[in-house]
């Protein structure tokens, strides 16, 4: 999932897997780092700096600089992502939001108030993408009545990468 | 005018309008008293937005203005005051008037009743009070005592408590045993309604103030609904005749780091109804520990028997921001603060923990920080408003905790002063035990997405000074020639040659004092305490896995089978046996020389297993579901009890528990619900061999494989 060449200013990319692209977001947000600034927001606790630090660590010594131009912040409720978006200056930089729909998955906010959320969300994504590219990583909803808000931020979307889990077949090993 | 004092036993809207009061007075009366009361919420927002929510509560009996009040982090706002005298009518105002706008910001709509009560006229709940009477109309309410008083006057509760003779998962029950005072009777459950008509009798009889009971939230009152349409005989358990009982629905919720199942509830009005098999912590600190909690956090007493203690947190933080003129959020909004990777790496850290010496050591002294974190936030004025900032005002959250804090010491003093054998010991442990929840979850409700008042910066400000704090305890703990052995958040195990009295640790325990300003408090010290190896990898030391024995004679354990949740009683009776073998060694070099009488105990504890001699309720292996019975691709013993369970017709929810035995054949078990009797013989012996192998390894690790075959038997 190289998404690198693809990202542009205006460009809403979409990542889609089982785990809201755990691995592949850390992997970009260290790529993205070694090229300049970029600010991380963090909707679902994905965030994992150590292994960011790691990752950077195998491209450069200059640790340091790089890991100073990583800025994150994490919401923990979708009424603080609605604020952490809205608060969140437009600059001339890339935004990776991590599991944006993990905290609108809840099943205390009423869907309503949940679609009504997200769609202010994504308000305040479009005004992002005036000044730089944007990822947004999903994790699908742990029940079906919450899908379509799913649906929601991918009808906004300028790309969907959906990445489906593999299906391991029992393989019979051999003997020798 | 009429005169009345007496302790406040409930605070509720009525129906009709103001609220309604029940007051136990000094001459042993139950009043239920009326009392005019207007409630406000606030609206801020986009001022359009806000002219078109006035314009919509215009002809909704509400008495409209506009007014400044104070965000705790915005400052002065300008807001729509919302007000009306029917405090029963708000929620449904609020509903209406959130779902028509959204967009809006709301304060004040979600706070207890009892909390504005209590805001309003100083008095508390179970406290005592005067009252100026007009017929049954209050017109003035004076307190009489503080919800802080260390000794308040007791209140003459009528206790009945009701229990059936069987749980009703497992078998219908035939009786309900009915307990008054020293009496006791049952009355049978054959005839419903020869049963109601005694009931009914009996509670008009006795009136009890509280009723107890065994499976009364799931079972007893929803029968009683039941049965009363059935026999045509209306018994209605509220005092309040014109009430009708409150029913919750059960519910599963996630919360420290597990899932929480709630049964449904049924509370009452004019009297208390606590069901002791769904109150949260009723068995740790009883019926004393949730009224000491209603008493300081203002929530009634149902609420407060089957609510966390995170509620009452936040019910006392919610109290300290009315009487301060601060409006408490329907939604908290305050987020995190940019970081970078390098600011959060360093922030976002929890307690500090140093690795434990593995192995026995002998005279150990542990002492611990007295309610810490708490400390810390009172000490340094650690708020979510006040964090980062030099010289602020005393915070909110700081606010709340002295009193609780000095409250919750004074106990622990006054019980550390009493002989142990004193009547009153007991009764102040559960208080003190109370106030400790609230105060360990405070911390917590810092950085919890839901609390009203909280900001991850406050609760990661908290831990740092933590870390520091232990750093600094470390230094002055080696400066003066001790060992510190493992450190533990807010304890530290030291030991230093030829201390091994209390008194001879007094001096390092008052120069860390005089370094942290937080006190510390001796937990004992140790003859001998093991810390564990990793079970992977022997090198590996456990933090917070240890056991060992105080000079009293008196066993501690910590993160060992003893204390899981999930050990079966067959394999922690032996357990604990073991430990009382052990107990008898005085130093770690005797602890080797009881080996052999433990393996001889084991030997002879697992023959008697084998030969059927463990009744198999000792056996019985609790697991909690952590998802619903269709979210397993292979299930986990306890799903498959929970699938026998479902084939004949009962629900487990998600966060419940669910009773099995491991059984040879079939599926591997058989949930203990079920009911059916088990020969002996299908018990699957080897399973639960190999369960007390495991918890017998755990004692036996500081003696490591040379000496103990890994297979003990």
């Amino acid at each position: 999932m190289d998404i690198l060449p693809v990202l542009k200013t205006g460009k809403l990319i979409v990542l889609y897997t089982h785990d809201a692209a755990r691995t592949e977001s850390m992997t970009l947000i260290a790529e993205l780092g070694l090229r300049g600034a970029v600010t991380i927001l963090d909707g679902g606790n994905r965030y994992r700096p150590y292994q960011v630090a790691m990752l950077l660590r195998r491209k450069t010594v200059d640790i340091s600089t790089v890991a100073n131009r990583i800025f994150g912040r994490r919401a923990f409720t979708c009424y603080e992502m609605n604020t952490l978006l809205g608060s969140t200056p437009s600059l001339n930089q890339p935004y990776v939001i991590l599991d944006l729909l993990n905290t609108f998955y809840d099943d205390h906010v009423p869907a309503p108030e949940a679609a009504r959320l997200l769609a202010s969300c994504l308000n305040q994504i479009q005004r992002l993408l005036l000044s730089g590219p944007v990822v947004v990583t999903l994790a699908p909803p742990l029940v079906n009545e919450r899908a379509f808000l799913f649906e929601q931020v991918c009808r906004k979307a300028d790309e969907v990468l959906i990445k489906e889990v593999p299906i391991y077949q029992p393989v019979q090993p051999s003997l020798f | 005018m009429n005169e009345a004092s007496g302790w406040l036993l409930d605070v509720y809207a009525d129906q009709e309008g103001g609220i309604i009061l029940w007051l136990l007075t000094d001459d042993d009366k139950r009043l239920r008293l009326r009392m005019d009361f207007a409630v406000t919420f606030y609206v801020a927002g986009d001022f359009s937005l806000l002219r078109q929510a006035w314009i919509y509560l215009r002809d909704k009996d509400v008495k409209l203005e506009r007014t400044a009040r104070r965000d705790l982090f915005l400052g002065e706002r300008d807001v729509l005051s919302v007000t009306t005298s029917s405090p029963s009518k708000l929620p449904k105002l609020f509903a209406g008037l959130s779902r028509q706008f959204p967009a809006l910001d709301y304060y004040d709509a979600d706070i207890p009743l009892s909390l504005r009560f209590i805001a309003q006229t100083n008095t508390h709940l179970l406290g005592r009070c005067r009252v100026m009477l007009d017929d049954e109309w209050v017109r003035a309410i004076e307190p009489l005592n503080s919800p802080w008083e260390i000794d308040p006057t007791p209140i003459p509760l009528r206790i009945l408590t009701l229990s059936p003779d069987s749980n009703p998962v497992i078998r219908k029950p035939t009786q309900l045993r009915i307990r008054y005072e020293r009496g006791e009777y049952s009355l049978p459950l054959e005839s419903t309604r020869a049963f109601m008509i005694g009931l009914k009798a009996d509670l008009k009889r006795l009136d009890p103030d509280l009723i107890l009971t065994d499976y009364g939230d799931t079972w007893l009152f929803p029968q009683l609904t039941v049965w009363s349409k059935e026999s045509g005989i209306d018994l209605n358990p509220n005092r309040d005749e014109s009430r009708e009982i409150l029913t919750r629905r059960a519910d599963s919720y996630f919360a420290y780091g597990q899932v929480i199942y709630r049964g449904a509830q049924a509370h009452l009005f004019g009297r208390w109804h606590i069901d002791r098999h769904n109150a949260m912590s009723f068995g740790e600190y009883g019926l004393e520990g949730v009224m000491e909690q209603a008493r300081v956090t203002g929530l009634g007493v149902q609420e407060m028997a089957r609510k966390s203690p995170g509620a009452g947190i936040t019910a006392m933080q919610m109290l300290t921001a009315i009487r301060n003129d601060v409006m408490v959020p329907v939604q908290k909004q305050q987020v995190e603060g940019t970081k970078t990777l390098i600011e959060l790496i360093r922030a976002d850290h929890g307690g500090l923990i140093y690795q434990p010496i593995i192995g026995l050591h002998g005279n150990v002294a542990q002492i611990d920080f007295s309610s810490m974190y708490p400390a810390i936030m009172v000490k340094h004025n650690i708020s979510p408003e006040t964090v980062g900032q030099e010289d602020a005002p005393e915070g909110l959250v700081p606010k709340t905790l002295r009193p609780l804090l000095e409250k919750r010491l004074m106990l622990k003093n006054i019980i550390s002063d009493l002989n142990p054998r004193d009547c009153r010991v007991e009764i102040l442990k559960a208080r003190a035990a109370a106030l400790k929840w609230l105060l360990v979850v405070c911390f917590g409700y810092l950085g919890y997405k839901n609390a009203r008042f909280g900001k991850i910066e406050s609760h990661e400000a908290v831990t740092a000074m933590s870390r520091e704090l232990m750093l600094q305890a470390k230094e002055v703990a080696e400066d003066m020639g001790f060992i510190v052995l493992h450190m533990y958040v807010d304890c530290l195990f030291v030991q230093q040659a030829g201390f091994k009295q209390s008194a001879d640790f007094t001096p390092l325990m008052d120069a860390i004092v005089d370094k942290t300003g937080i006190p510390i408090a001796m937990e004992g010290v140790f003859k001998w305490v093991a810390f564990l190896s990793s079970k992977r990898d022997a090198r590996v030391p456990v933090p917070n896995q240890y056991f060992g024995v105080f000079m009293d004679g008196s066993i501690k354990y910590r993160g060992i089978e003893l204390r899981r949740r999930d050990t079966t009683l067959w394999v922690r009776k032996i357990q604990l046996a073991v430990l009382e073998i052990l107990a008898k060694a005085d130093t770690p070099q005797e602890w080797a020389k009881r080996v052999p009488d433990v393996l001889a105990f084991v030997e002879h504890a697992k023959r008697n297993l084998k030969a059927g001699h463990v009744p198999h309720e000792e056996l019985i292996v609790r697991q909690k579901l952590s998802r619903g019975l269709e979210g397993y691709k292979s299930p986990s013993p306890a799903a498959r009890a929970a699938l026998q369970l479902q084939a004949i017709g009962r629900q487990i929810a998600p966060g419940q528990s669910v009773q099995f035995l491991f059984t040879r054949g079939g599926c591997g078990v058989q949930a203990w619900e079920l009911g059916d009797a088990l020969d002996y013989r299908r018990l699957d012996t080897k399973r639960y061999c190999t369960l007390l192998d495991r918890a017998m390894w755990t004692i036996l690790d500081p003696c490591k494989p040379p000496c103990i075959p890994e297979r003990l038997l």
